[in-house]
Formats: C-alpha cells, sequence, structure tokens
C-alpha cells in the first residue's frame, strides 16, 4: 500500500476541503504544525477514511458526530465530512471515500445517529460493491495492524505490555503482531482443517450406516462424535471461562497496581491506630506510675540530708574499723611483752631480761591499750553499722531519677501518639473519598478470582482426560470399520486421514514458524536498536513468547526497568522489526513520535526511519524535529514538507513548504 | 496475502516430516487463508474445495492403495 492523496472536506480543523499530495517516490514525508493545529486529526482523517473511525490518544473512540468542522456548521450550516484517499496497492489504484452525512430530514444532527456513513471503494475503474469493498480493505489494510502503521507515542508506549503475562492489552498487542506477521494464516489453516477432519469423521460414520454390515459401526461411531463434541464444546466453554478469568485477573491486578496507594493508605491508617491504642495503653501504665511515686515524693526531699548523714556515718565506721585494727595489733604486742616479762626472758632472741630493758618493757605495756578499749571499739562500729543500714533504709535512693524515667517515658509516649495522630489525620485527610469497602472488595474479588482459576484448571483437566479416552475409542471404531470393503467408507476414510495429516502438518508448522519469527524479529530489532541507542553497553535486545523485547547488557544481564525513552527506542526497534518481517507493507504515519527523546536519539531515528518504510509520514510541532536538522538528517530522503498553518482556532490549512 | 517465507516454512515441515502429503495442495490451503485471513468463511469454503478438488483428481488406483 503506497498514499498517493488525502483529501478532507470539513474534517475537525480542516474547513472546506483540504487535500494532500503525497510524493510519489518512496522517502520520508514531514507535515509540521504546532499543537491543537490538527497533527492527530490528519492521522485520524486516514484512520477514518481506512476503518470508519476516529480514535484520542490511548485509544478511546470519539463520536463521530463531533468531528465536523464547527466553523462550517455554525457558520454555514454545514454537516457531515468526508475523507477521500488515494492509494497504490499491488500495481492497481484506489480510491476510498468515506463521508458522514446528516440523514435526510435532520436539519441539525447532534448524534450520531443523526448521520449516515457512506463508503465507496474504486479499483482502477470499477466501483466495488459494499462486500467485495470490505474484503478488499482487509485485505490491504487489516484493522488490527493499523497500530504498526498509524501511531502515536503513546501507543508506542503499550508495547511493554508485551513484557506482562496475562496482560490483556498485552495479548491483544500479541494478536496484532501474529497477525502483521502472517502466524493466522497458519492457525486458521489448523483450525480449518481441525473442523474439516471432524466434518469427515462424521461423513465416514454416515458411509458406514449405509452399508448393512458396517451400520451397527456408523451408529456407535456417530454417538460417539456427538459425545466428544459435547465434551469438546464443554471443555471449549470452560477455556473460555478461564480466559476471561485470565483477562479479568489481568485487569483486576491493573486495578490492584493503581489501587496499591491507596491500599497502602489504608493499611498505614490502621497500623497507625492500632500504634495509637498502644501508645494510649502506656501512656495509661506510666501515669499510674507516676501517681504512685508522687505518693511517695516527700521522702525525696530528705534523701539529700540523710544520704550526707549516712555519708559522714560511713566515713566515721571506716576510722573506727581503722582505729580497731591498730588497737587488735597492739594488744597482741602488749600480750607478747607481759609474757616476755613474766617469763623474764626476751621472746625474740631468749637473753634474761635485766635492768634498764627490763624497765623499759615494763613501761611499755603499762602505756599500751588501756583495758576495755577494744570491746569499746566493736561497741561502735556496731553501732555505726546499725545507724548506717537504718538511714540507707530511710534513703528512697531512685526515687527522684525514677520518677525522671517515668515522665521521659510518658513524653516519649505523647510524642508517639501525636506524631502517630497527625499522620492519621492526613491519612484520614487523603482517603475521605475513598470507598474503603469498595478496595477491600476489589482484593477478596482478586483472590476469589484465583480460587475460581483453579477449580477450572482443574475441570479442563479432567475433560481433556475424558476427550482423550473418547477419541481412543473413536480410533477403535474406525479401524473396525476400516476392515471392510466398501468404495464409500474407503473414500471417506482417505478424506479423514488426508485432513487428519493436514491438520498435524499445520500444528507443527505453528509452532516452527513461530519460532523461526521469534528469531528474526529479535535479530532485526536488536540490529535496528543498536543502531538507534546511545548507551555503549547496550548489547541487544531479547524476546519473550509475546514478542516483548528488553534490553540485554553487555554483561548478559537483562535491564528490568527501562526509561520512557528507552521504552520509546525499543518500541521503534519492534516496529521496524516488524514491519521488515510481515507480509503486509504499508505507509508508517507516526504522530509526534520524538516527545519522550533527547537530540541524539531523535537524530538516530529520523536517520532510521527511510529504512522502516517505503513511505514514511512524520506529523512533528518544529521543536520536536527542528525542519534544518531534519533536512540535513533525512538528506535525499526527505521527500515533501506540509505546515498546517492556522486560520482560526477552528480553521487550519495544509500547505507545502516549498 | 501469505509470506514466501510462511510458504516455504510449511514446505520444509512437508518434506521432511509429511512427505506423503502432495506440496501443490498444502501450499493452495496455505495461499487461501493468506487471502482470506480475515474472511474465514471463505477460506473455510475454500479449503475444503481443494482438498475435494485434490481428491476427485485422485486416481481410484492410489485411492484404493491408501
Amino acid at each position: 500500500m503506497f498514499f498517493k492523496s488525502i483529501s478532507l472536506t470539513n474534517f475537525g480543523p480542516y474547513k472546506g476541503e483540504q487535500r494532500i499530495e503525497f510524493p510519489s517516490d518512496a522517502g520520508v514525508s514531514i507535515i509540521y504544525g504546532e499543537n491543537r493545529r490538527g497533527k492527530t486529526t490528519l492521522l485520524n482523517a486516514i484512520r477514518y477514511a481506512l476503518f470508519g473511525k476516529v480514535i484520542t490518544r490511548g485509544d478511546r473512540l470519539i463520536a463521530l458526530h463531533q468531528i465536523g468542522n464547527w466553523e462550517a456548521a455554525a457558520e454555514e450550516a454545514k454537516y457531515g465530512f468526508k475523507v477521500v484517499l488515494a492509494f497504490e496497492h499491488a500495481g492497481a489504484n484506489y480510491e476510498l471515500t468515506r463521508e458522514h452525512r446528516p440523514r435526510a430530514g435532520v436539519t441539525r444532527p447532534e448524534t450520531d445517529l443523526d448521520y449516515q456513513q457512506d463508503c465507496f471503494l474504486r479499483k482502477d475503474t470499477v466501483v466495488l460493491g459494499p462486500d467485495q469493498r470490505d474484503v478488499e480493505l482487509s485485505r490491504i489494510m487489516p484493522e488490527t495492524v493499523s497500530r504498526f502503521f498509524l501511531f502515536d507515542g503513546e501507543l508506542l508506549q503499550q508495547y511493554e505490555e508485551l513484557l506482562r503475562d496475562e496482560s490483556e492489552m498485552g495479548r491483544n498487542i500479541k494478536v496484532a503482531i501474529e497477525r502483521i506477521l502472517g502466524v493466522p494464516v497458519l492457525t486458521n489453516g489448523r483450525a480449518d482443517l481441525s473442523e474439516l477432519f471432524k466434518d469427515a469423521q462424521n461423513r465416514e460414520a454416515k458411509a458406514a450406516q449405509k452399508n448393512q454390515k458396517t451400520q451397527s459401526l456408523g451408529n456407535q461411531h456417530e454417538a460417539l462424535l456427538g459425545q466428544r463434541d459435547s465434551l469438546q464444546s464443554e471443555t471449549n466453554r470452560l477455556k473460555g471461562e478461564l480466559e476471561s478469568l485470565r483477562a479479568s485477573k489481568a485487569s483486576r491486578e491493573e486495578e490492584l497496581r493503581k489501587s496499591e496507594r491507596t491500599k497502602s493508605l489504608l493499611d498505614e491508617r490502621a497500623k497507625l491506630q492500632s500504634v495509637i491504642a498502644t501508645a494510649e495503653s502506656r501512656l495509661r501504665e506510666k501515669e499510674e506510675k507516676r501517681s504512685e511515686l508522687l505518693a511517695i515524693a516527700w521522702k525525696g526531699l530528705l534523701n539529700r540530708r540523710i544520704r550526707a548523714m549516712r555519708e559522714s556515718l560511713e566515713i566515721d565506721l571506716r576510722i573506727s574499723r581503722e582505729d580497731y585494727q591498730r588497737a587488735v595489733l597492739a594488744a597482741d604486742l602488749a600480750e607478747r611483752l607481759r609474757k616476755a616479762l613474766d617469763e623474764d626472758r626476751c621472746g625474740s632472741c631468749g637473753q634474761e631480761l635485766i635492768g634498764q630493758a627490763r624497765q623499759r618493757l615494763i613501761n611499755t605495756v603499762s602505756e599500751a591499750l588501756p583495758e576495755g578499749e577494744l570491746a569499746s571499739l566493736e561497741t561502735r562500729m556496731q553501732q555505726l553499722d546499725s545507724k548506717i543500714v537504718s538511714l540507707k533504709q530511710s534513703e528512697s535512693p531512685s526515687n527522684v531519677e525514677l520518677m525522671q524515667e517515668v515522665q521521659d517515658a510518658i513524653d516519649e509516649r505523647k510524642i508517639e501518639k501525636a506524631t502517630a495522630e497527625d499522620r492519621l489525620a492526613e491519612i484520614k485527610d487523603q482517603t475521605k473519598d475513598i470507598d474503603e469497602t469498595l478496595v477491600r472488595k476489589m482484593y477478596s474479588e482478586y483472590e476469589k478470582i484465583l480460587v475460581d482459576m483453579g477449580i477450572l484448571q482443574e475441570g479442563i483437566r479432567k475433560q481433556d482426560d475424558a476427550l482423550r479416552e473418547i477419541n481412543e475409542r473413536i480410533r477403535k471404531v474406525e479401524a473396525e470399520m476400516a476392515k471392510f470393503d466398501d468404495v464409500d467408507l474407503e473414500n471417506a476414510r482417505i478424506r479423514k486421514e488426508l485432513y487428519d495429516r493436514l491438520r498435524s502438518l499445520f500444528s507443527v508448522a505453528v509452532d516452527a514458524y513461530r519460532d523461526r519469527l521469534r528469531d528474526r524479529v529479535e535479530r532485526d530489532a536488536t540490529a535496528l536498536f543498536l543502531k538507534l541507542t546511545s548507551e555503549p553497553e547496550d548489547k541487544g535486545l531479547t524476546i519473550n513468547q509475546n514478542y516483548g523485547l528488553t534490553i540485554l547488557h553487555k554483561d548478559g544481564s537483562t535491564t528490568p526497568v527501562r526509561s520512557a525513552g528507552a521504552e520509546h527506542i525499543v518500541a521503534i526497534s519492534l516496529m521496524g522489526a516488524l514491519q521488515r518481517n510481515a507480509p503486509l507493507r504499508g505507509p508508517i504515519v507516526m504522530d509526534s513520535p520524538f516527545g519522550r527523546l533527547d537530540r541524539e536519539h531523535t537524530r538516530k531515528v529520523v536517520e532510521t526511519l527511510p529504512s522502516m518504510a517505503d513511505q514514511v509520514m512524520l506529523l512533528v510541532y518544529e521543536a520536536e524535529l527542528e525542519p534544518e536538522r531534519a533536512r540535513e538528517e533525512l538528506r535525499g530522503n526527505l521527500r515533501k514538507e506540509y505546515s498546517i498553518v492556522r486560520r482560526s482556532a477552528r480553521h487550519s490549512t495544509i500547505e507545502t513548504i516549498s | 496475502m501469505a509470506d514466501q517465507e510462511l510458504v516455504n516454512t510449511i514446505e520444509m515441515i512437508r518434506a521432511r516430516d509429511f512427505p506423503d502429503l502432495p506440496a501443490e495442495l498444502v501450499r493452495d490451503i496455505v495461499l487461501v487463508e493468506g487471502d482470506y485471513t480475515e474472511n474465514r468463511p471463505e477460506a473455510y469454503k475454500r479449503v475444503m474445495a481443494a482438498v475435494d478438488a485434490y481428491l476427485a483428481k485422485l486416481p481410484a488406483e492410489i485411492r484404493r492403495a491408501k
């Protein structure tokens, strides 16, 4: 498919008829337009012509009665709009006209129902009938693959979904990727051949019923086929339910991800409420303790004096003990001297005590400790000790410290409680509009989905076992029927076996082709990615079963989280790889695709564009891609430039830049 | 429209694992499914017609041998 021209009448901001003649040579065309001038509308005009629908960024459908030009309606009472798209495909020239106009009798249309849509497809000189037109259009550009030809930055972002198993959007994108790569040719073939095989089995049963010898076998065969079909249909129903549960699970996960913040706020709120309750209980305990301490606080006032007295008595006691020790030693010495005097001989040298020496000893002994001194010292020490013990008992040693400790704990609990209450107030404010029951319900429903999926999986397993068993019984009956010589039966059997072999071939081919495609897409996307990335440590891309691509670092590890810019580059690499491997070819129309890219990446993408498709159209604003730089980077591949010019807020025109 | 790569892949598997199946018939089915990917009833009808045509041309003796 190659666009030749497009003509828009009263479509969005394009008042009256606006026409763009596209260059006939392969290359890139750029249409510049500032915000709100009509770049996305131009992309939508192509989408409208091809598929009869208009979408917003982010994939939402826009009601078609809102598309007509506002000024034309308000000033000239001209309602409705029209797009004529001319293109070439497989050597034929096509002109596709799609128009929305008010139904007969409606002078002031207000809803989609007030309009009727006309669509004509002219192939060379022949205008095709509606059925032929639809078949032709769906062959040339199936809507399912349009995302690879007509896209914007938001659409590029969706490719990350391919990395998430069970994501509904990811599954839809995978289906579209396989569609553009031609996989349905084989999967549809496999499905058709499976159905035709069943039909052939029924024919075989009918053929057997016609022969008296095989009639009973034919009846048995027919009955078994009926049972098998019922089982199969029930299995399919269960599988359909499982699939729908998988989709629900994925969308619930998406909702849960979105409500994760809410859930965490609600959880934090519950936790804070418990923190406050605990703090209050501890606070009560400590306050009771403080009351107890206050009741005996008077003791604390005497403490210092008692302590001083005790300490003074302890000094006296120490002195008394020292005196006592000295007295004990002196008494011992006096006793030995008395003994020497009694024996009249020195206790150390054994010599006789005579004259002055004897008198000196008598003097020393008489000056020694007075009688009863030791006992007096002992009594004093006991008294002191007893007083000290008594004073110690009167002291309330840690009263002040304990009081301080309790007060500190009270303050700490109060701070803890106040902090929790502040945060709780914040959370309450943030969650005041949240329906808590709904969030909790969402979580419990998610749990239920998981349980239901388990039950369904078990049911499907049992159905599959039953199917295997019945197929074995069918095979045995068919083997019995094959023993009879009957031309019709033989023909039916040949037909059935042919279909059986063909469906087996297509089944093997589906897996083999998918594997080859994944290898090729990975290889081509990697080649493109390495041209686009400015990170020297990137080694390439690795592909998963869903065609999701992950960046591979040169050390062999993957990059699990990537920036919006990297995401964009990977998506463009995937688009390029798909274009290279798709049987379907067509023009690429990109709307503001560089918004997330830095200058260097933009340059690389621009330089790569001509290799992505024969015809590339860029819808950009000048700050996103400066015309001078675009000319320099595209060099000979830039075919034509256009500018969307503002006439009024609701009126734009398209002009060619010469 | 079926890609040549796709036609080649299935032909390679046919020749290797299903040599008893006629290459022409397999190719016809692939082309029908390629041309009518978006029109499933038509594809089904045409695949059946292709197989019928093949079976009709099958000589009786080969049919008996099968």
